[in-house]
């Protein structure tokens, strides 16, 4: 059994789409979950419902600077991973892990006159997990190894934000002109995300000289309890650190966002599109805590003979050290702003079955932004099946492959999008990885005539 | 179309079959992983401290008082202080006495004519004290006056009493005593005085001494109707008792006031384990403050240093060779002061003091009055002798392989022992020093640890002897410029596991004068202001595997 779960995961893992970077949806436009990346697309039925457990569920995994090579290439004859080595092995200057999960819980697609409305419901959960090597770097090689210089850590950044998404959309065509939007009410489940981090050691050159610590940033938490045992000097309580499941429906973490999308139809052939996507935010305001250290400066030369001679005089000294170190906390609301994403889309139709397309996509988080390319076909098969298929290049990861599909049978349509399957043969060195797959129903097929301009 | 679908979907199916192995491979390869290893080199900094010899002398002495002179030049001084225990070194005998007055039958026709008899007695009472003593005048702390008074006669009777030698704030202590006769003799009267505050005076006006003086006045009223008997009387009795005075004076006689013995321990030299130290001119400065308003003869009976060696070298003094007189004082309240220095110059205190002795011991017997001629005495209830007793080294000095140790549990043993347990293997550490040295003097550290079972050494600590150089010196011995070194020391993880088992330190210092030119070792004074800087890192090399 142990092992079937096994496999069962690492099969699923490999058929995932990077974190939040889709380059297979935009050109499987037959779904409306397309309409995910541009809600300029006008679908291909006139209702498309998606009900729950059936409706869509996505799970991307992105990882920079480390894989599973990584990992077992850094082990052992006995099996003990080595750190050194490990570090040795990294790429780049930090190590990303991306998660995302995308779980619709229903979606409603209808045409009315000339206009297609949609309101859709999805639970979803974005983590960023950006480490900076020289963390590994210090555990494995220790302070020593930096002597004379600065060790820094201060790219490292975390941000994990669970939210309910409601989106109302609109789109219609204007001529050679689709024009599409998404409103969306989001509503804060829980966040944990650091702000400003800086970690520095100035090493000297000699153990007998001055060594510094500098910390400082914010840690803002909501609706996750309380993360350390004491506020400000006051035991938390049990309550206050345990997870309030009431934060699932409550109303209390409230944000809007934006899905702006647009298509030109430069001539019976070719299209251009663009989007931007998840432009929001929220504002936690239910069981906030801000961690908080003021770049402190914690400096140590030694002992003085004072504090040698005298355990009380160290104590204080080291208590005072420790003290710039404990975060300050405070319960002050404040705003995350969603990893917003932006699309621009070509697609050449060389007929009514086949289509080359071409996508530029980036996705904004923490202040960078991680870029991807993307080349593709698709091919519409029979009446019903649309197959696509991907070149990608994502990040400085060139070797992605995606493909997908959109069946449909009766009223049933079936999709299944994965966008790096290279990393089945290769499962030890994927980067990127997602799934897309869910059931729609859908009725009334618009067979729309084929433009001349 | 759905066969075609069908198809896809088998053909990447397949594919996904295809790949298990990798997939499953991959994944065996991660959950195989037994745990972390790694291999950091930790440094920090442990020691940036400044001390003088002050500092240091502190360290290992705990309570030595260290002073300085003018110049900034650093005394040790050893100080023991005792003194005479206060006490009551006069007993004073009781004042006690009694008589009966009658009338005599001469006066009774003349009282029954007249109706009225009176009489007045004045006398004085000797003290009764052995020898050439003499008691004047004393102020009673604790004491009491009883009178018992009473009256025989058939007539009113009235009994005075005065003192004039007993005075409070200047008024002398009277009473009076009635007794109505009314058909049956009237009870005797007593009276009980509390004397604290009193002032006694025994020289009647200064022109004598032991001698007590009272006045007694007798007046009685006759009553027509009884007679006089010839065995009426007036009967008087006092006893006066002072327990504790709070002054007096007089001449109380040669006695012996009190003998003091002492052993001062020498801190500083008991951690010696050999070699010299020369003190150019050590001194002990003797100071008796002195409170008994009467002259005292001292004799000091013992005088010596004891070795770590048990051995006993007594210091010879020149001027104490026989007996010495303190300064005293003749008004109450003063105290004097007498001073005497013991240097070189007068004893082998050099001598004895550069054989680095433990203990120094002194008795001294303190004796009143010795000529036993009279003069003025005064003792109060607090008179004492306080002795203070210096020894004083001024740091002149110079020391030629001087070693000192202590010792203490090694609890760090245990604490790395149980660091390896949880997976921490030390591999190497180093100890890397930056040290500035305005001293002049070299110093060599070791720390050995030993297993206090067996007694034995298990390893040290420093390969070589962590040696910390002398500041520059000149040929005439004048410090020049602080040296600086920069001293690491490895210690291996053979050496690491053997020092781990050991539960005992012992920390080994040993100290040397720079030498001016070959074998030439002067004398260096050493200052306040004179420093040792030390900066101590330690880098350590670890694998962690759990």
């Amino acid at each position: 059994m142990k092992k079937n779960i096994k496999l069962f995961a690492f099969f699923l893992l490999p058929i995932c789409l990077h974190a939040q970077i889709e380059t297979t949806m935009p050109a499987l436009s037959a779904t409306h979950q397309a309409t995910y990346i541009n809600p300029a697309i006008l679908p291909a039925f006139s209702t498309s419902i998606g009900t729950p457990l059936m409706s869509g569920f996505g799970l991307s995994i992105g990882l920079n600077g480390l894989n599973a090579r990584t990992v077992i290439s850094s082990l052992d004859a006995d099996s003990f991973l080595n750190i050194p080595k490990l570090y040795n092995n990294l790429k780049g200057d930090k190590i990303e892990i991306d998660v995302a999960v995308n779980y619709e819980i229903f979606h409603v697609r209808f045409k009315c006159k000339n206009w297609y409305y949609g309101i859709n419901l999805n639970t979803r959960n974005i983590t960023n997990v950006r480490l900076s090597n020289e963390l590994i770097g210090l555990v494995a090689n220790g302070n020593d190894s930096y002597a004379g210089s600065t060790w820094d850590a201060s790219s490292t950044a975390i941000t994990n934000i669970a939210f309910n998404e409601l989106g109302f959309s609109m789109a219609r065509n204007f001529d050679r002109f689709n024009v599409g939007g998404r409103a969306k009410l989001y509503q804060g489940i829980g966040v944990a995300q650091t702000k400003d981090f800086t970690l520095k050691l100035n090493q000297p050159k000699t153990p007998t000289e001055e060594i510094s610590l500098i910390a400082g940033g914010v840690i803002n938490t909501a609706s996750i309890g309380v993360l350390t045992d004491s506020v400000n000097g006051r035991a938390s309580s049990n309550d206050e650190k345990a997870i309030d499941y009431k934060n699932f429906y409550s109303m209390g973490n409230l944000g809007a966002g934006i899905d702006l999308g647009l298509t030109y139809d430069v001539n019976n052939r070719l299209t251009l599109g663009a989007s931007i996507i998840d432009f929001g935010f929220i504002n936690w305001t239910n069981n906030v805590n801000n961690y908080s250290i003021n770049n402190a400066d914690v400096r140590s030369n030694g002992l003085n003979k004072e504090q040698i001679d005298s355990g009380k005089k160290l104590n204080n000294y080291l208590d005072s050290l420790f003290n710039l170190l404990k975060p300050k906390v405070s319960e002050n609301h404040f705003t995350t702003f969603m990893p917003w994403r932006f699309y621009v889309t070509a697609n050449y139709k060389f007929n009514r079955r086949n289509t080359i397309g071409a996508v530029i996509q980036g996705r904004y988080l923490l202040g960078s932004i991680l870029p991807a390319y993307t080349l593709s076909y698709a091919r519409k098969i029979g009446d019903g099946f649309h197959l696509t298929a991907n070149y990608s290049i994502i990040g400085n990861s060139y070797t992605n492959i995606g493909l997908g599909w959109s069946l449909k049978m009766g009223s049933v349509q079936w999709y299944l999008i994965q966008d790096n399957v290279l990393a089945y043969f290769k499962p030890d060195q994927f980067q990127f990885m997602s799934l897309r797959l869910g059931f729609n129903l859908v009725f009334g097929e618009i067979r729309r005539p084929l433009k001349v301009y | 179309m759905k066969k075609l679908a069908l198809g896809i979907f088998s053909a990447f199916a397949l594919l996904s079959t295809s790949c298990i192995k990798e997939i499953e491979d991959t994944f065996n390869d991660l959950s195989s992983i037994k745990g972390i290893t790694t291999n950091p080199t930790i440094a920090a900094p442990l020691i940036n401290a400044t001390a003088t010899l002050r500092d240091l002398i502190d360290d290992f002495t705990g309570d030595l008082d260290i002073s300085t002179d003018a110049d900034g030049k650093i005394i040790l001084k050893f100080k023991s202080v005792d003194s005479v225990p206060e006490k009551q070194h006069i007993i004073l005998p009781g004042i006690n006495f009694s008589f009966n007055i009658i009338m005599p039958p001469t006066e009774v026709p003349n009282f029954e004519a007249a109706g009225r008899y009176s009489q007045i007695i004045a006398n004085d009472a000797a003290i009764s004290i052995s020898g050439n003593k003499r008691l004047e005048r004393l102020v009673v702390n604790q004491g009491s006056l009883s009178l018992n008074v009473g009256s025989s006669f058939k007539h009113n009777t009235v009994v005075k009493i005065s003192y004039p030698g007993i005075t409070k704030n200047g008024k002398a202590y009277s009473d009076s005593f009635v007794f109505a006769y009314n058909g049956s003799t009237p009870p005797n009267i007593i009276r009980n005085v509390d004397l604290e505050g009193y002032e006694i005076d025994l020289t009647k006006n200064g022109s004598t001494y032991n001698v007590f003086t009272y006045e007694l006045g007798v007046d009685i009223t006759r009553n027509p109707s009884n007679n006089v008997g010839l065995t009426d009387k007036v009967s008087f009795t006092q006893d006066l008792i002072v327990n504790e005075y709070k002054r007096i004076e007089g001449y109380f006689g040669k006695f012996e006031i009190a003998e003091i013995k002492q052993t001062k321990e020498l801190e500083l030299f008991d951690k010696k384990l050999e070699g010299n130290v020369f003190v150019k001119n050590p001194t002990i400065k003797i100071k008796l403050t002195n409170s008994f308003g009467l002259p005292i003869t001292a004799k000091i009976t013992e005088l010596y240093v004891v070795s770590g060696a048990g051995v006993q070298t007594p210091i010879v003094v020149n001027m104490f060779q026989d007996t010495f007189n303190l300064d005293y004082t003749t008004n109450i309240g003063q105290t004097k002061i007498t001073e005497y220095i013991i240097d070189k110059t007068n004893s082998n205190i050099y001598d004895i003091i550069n054989t680095a002795p433990q203990y120094i011991v002194y008795k001294v017997l303190f004796t009143a009055n010795s000529d036993d001629l009279p003069k003025a005495n005064v003792i109060s209830d607090y008179t004492t002798v306080k002795q203070e007793t210096y020894l004083e080294l001024p740091v002149d000095v110079k020391i030629l392989k001087y070693s000192l140790e202590t010792e203490g549990d090694f609890e760090l043993g245990k604490s790395l022992s149980d660091l390896d347990s949880n997976g921490v293997y030390v591999n190497w550490a180093e100890t890397v020093s930056d040290i500035e040295n305005e001293l002049p003097l070299n110093a060599q550290i070791q720390i050995y640890i030993d297993d206090s079972v067996t007694n034995k050494v298990i390893d040290s600590v420093y390969n070589p002897a962590y040696i910390i150089p002398a500041a520059a010196v000149n040929s005439l011995g004048e410090i020049t410029k602080p040296t600086r070194a920069n001293i690491s020391n490895m210690i291996t993880r053979a050496q690491y596991e053997k020092l781990i088992k050991g539960n005992r330190y012992r920390l080994q210092i040993r100290l040397k004068t720079p030498e001016t030119s070959p074998g030439v070792f002067p004398f260096f004074s050493f200052y306040d202001f004179q420093k040792i800087r030390v900066k101590l890192g330690v880098r350590t090399n670890i694998t962690y595997r759990k």
